[in-house]
């Protein structure tokens, strides 16, 4: 898969070191891009990252991992606990777990900083296309 | 010989049987509430991420909202408005609602974000060129807290239905009377 394929990924964020606790698993340190461009329209003077910015990311880092295209399908309770400022908290922690069920992948993923839960998402990819 | 379009022709008349054809909008398509160049004014977020163009009817519980989607836009990706981008889009209708009910009232518009998604369905992706419309159903509405029932598609195409609900921030945007101080000309054209 080529580098322009992903969305969000090397543009709106990167990342830094991943590991595999356990298969079908992943723990990864995201670093945002505070300079980009949707944060001088969302909002102005106040940067935060949209909470459907976080579907792309978990989207982006999962096909990368993964080698394949994903399209979002479902999602299913998704909770955004606290607004991410890219600004005072550039680094974060995405733990991702997934599961194959025939051509769907379910996940589910939440992002940390520093130990405090921001955001916990889930729901289906479909992995496999016609 | 000058020639009249078939259907034009007045010795032509409909036979009894042909109804006309259903009508694909309703009227107030016609004469949008919000259009835009003036949606600026209603919703919080600005140019590289505003994710709605046009309000077209508002009620207290329901609203429809539209989206034409520009090959430059920053979620257009691969020639389709992206997954995010279109359930931003969702949320960006509600908030034009919201901002559309709030300047009636005479109140600035208020911040809001997603607080939980559940029960999104994405059947298809938008692509580049379309009008993505969007019907938001308030399902409760609290001083801060907002849950909606959203469809959205384009032409007679589904592409994503969900739930979500917003959290708005108890204070006004606070960009917002500067944004009419730097474009004063703005402002006039609004204030109808």
């Amino acid at each position: 898969m080529r580098t322009n394929d992903y969305q969000l990924l090397g543009s709106f964020f990167t990342l830094a070191d991943a590991e595999a606790p356990e298969p079908n698993r992943l723990r990864l340190q995201v670093q945002l891009n505070a300079h980009h461009a949707l944060f001088a329209g969302h909002f102005p003077g106040q940067p935060v990252v949209p909470g459907v910015c976080v579907l792309g990311l978990v989207k982006d880092v999962l096909q990368q991992h993964l080698a394949k295209e994903l399209l979002l399908r479902t999602c299913s309770n998704s909770k955004f606990l606290r607004p991410i400022d890219p600004i005072t908290m550039p680094a974060l922690t995405l733990t991702v777990g997934y599961t194959q069920r025939d051509f769907l992948l379910d996940f589910a993923a939440s992002i940390q900083h520093e130990h405090q839960l921001l955001c916990r998402v889930a729901g289906s990819f479909q992995s496999d296309f016609l | 010989m000058p020639t009249t379009a078939l259907s034009s022709s007045p010795r032509i008349e409909a036979a009894p049987w042909q109804v006309a054809p259903p009508r694909l909008l309703p009227a107030w398509a016609a004469r949008p509430l919000v259009t835009a160049a003036e949606v600026e004014a209603y919703i919080p977020q600005r140019r590289p991420f505003a994710l709605i163009d046009t309000l077209y009817h508002c009620q207290p519980d329901e609203a429809w909202a539209g989206l034409r989607v520009r090959p430059d836009h920053l979620m257009v990706h691969l020639g389709y408005l992206s997954e995010a981008g279109i359930l931003e889009s969702m949320a960006q209708a509600v908030a034009l609602k919201a901002g559309y009910e709030a300047r009636q009232q005479g109140i600035a518009p208020r911040v809001g974000f997603i607080a939980a998604l559940k029960a999104v369905y994405i059947h298809t992706l938008a692509p580049v060129g379309c009008t993505l419309l969007t019907h938001a159903e308030i399902v409760l509405q609290a001083p801060d807290v907002l849950v909606v029932k959203t469809t959205s598609g384009y032409n007679a195409t589904l592409v994503a239905h969900c739930e979500m609900r917003l959290f708005l921030e108890p204070e006004p945007a606070p960009n917002l009377g500067l944004d009419s101080f730097l474009h004063p000309s703005a402002a006039v054209e609004y204030a109808h």
